[in-house]
């Protein structure tokens, strides 16, 4: 049986959200100069890459085609939170961002009488997730020399405040949608 | 027209890669670069060549090229 309406969307967002990202970091990676950073930030453009063919494969899986999503969530950022200006407030507004994106695919997958290919999908993609936040977490941990300990941790706080802003002022559709997935209707 | 304006404006024609005329001290930035990651590009690279570090507030106050000259060299002089 296809999914839902809502489970197609919401996937769908999913995929268009890991094409922004591997858009995102493709870019960066390219301009990085040679050093680990450049390293991690290229596996990192190459994850968010195959992530967005794991949905486009899994949507088609379960008898859909992904839709043509013009926004994602990343497109709200620059809006609240300001275009960031260097190598650590890149860094900063990714781990905030790749935290709400762990959350989201963790909430997804406690979801009652989850489909077997979805689950399947959000763990495989879960594992490079974690990965995400934890080289950001040590590249911000050797940028410290430079930029200061206080500075970052201040950045990152500000970065959460304005991504709590973004959630709540963007994503109501959204919850509404995942509401309904939860409560195994979606 | 100092040196630093001169590097500025040959780097910013280098990363849009546009022709270096078109990039006078008076056009805005927003109607230089259309493409926000850009503009992230454009300021990682002015920072690694000319040894500086802007932040946000900084940007704030920068709506030219000429003021992103001016942030320049007021950031160098400061070293």
């Amino acid at each position: 049986m296809p999914i839902s309406d809502n489970h197609h969307y919401l996937l769908s967002y999913y995929r268009t959200g890991e094409i922004t990202g591997a858009l995102f970091f493709g870019r960066l990676a390219k301009m990085m100069r040679p050093g680990p950073i450049q390293m991690d930030m290229t596996k990192h453009f190459a994850d968010e890459a195959a992530h967005a063919h794991y949905w486009t494969e899994a949507i088609r899986r379960l008898g859909r085609e992904p839709l043509k999503l013009r926004d994602s969530y990343q497109d709200q950022y620059n809006e609240a939170i300001g275009i960031p200006v260097n190598i650590m407030e890149t860094l900063a507004v990714t781990q905030v961002f790749e935290r709400r994106v762990i959350n989201a695919y963790a909430r997804h997958e406690r979801a009652t009488n989850l489909d077997p290919v979805v689950k399947e999908t959000i763990t495989k993609i879960m594992e490079d997730e974690k990965w995400h936040i934890y080289w950001i977490k040590n590249a911000l941990t050797g940028l410290e020399p430079e930029y200061g300990k206080d500075h970052i941790e201040e950045t990152i706080k500000r970065y959460w405040l304005a991504d709590k802003e973004v959630y709540a002022n963007t994503m109501q559709e959204h919850e509404e949608r995942i509401d309904e997935i939860m409560k195994g209707r979606g | 027209m100092t040196t630093t304006a001169i590097g500025v404006k040959t780097r910013i024609a280098e990363v849009l890669n546009i022709p270096a005329d078109r990039v006078s001290e008076e056009i805005s930035l927003k109607d230089l670069v259309s493409d926000s990651f850009l503009l992230v590009e454009m300021a990682i690279e002015l920072q690694e060549d000319f040894q500086v570090r802007f932040s946000q507030e900084d940007l704030k106050v920068v709506h030219t090229v000429q003021d992103l000259i001016a942030l320049i060299e007021i950031k160098l002089s400061s070293k």
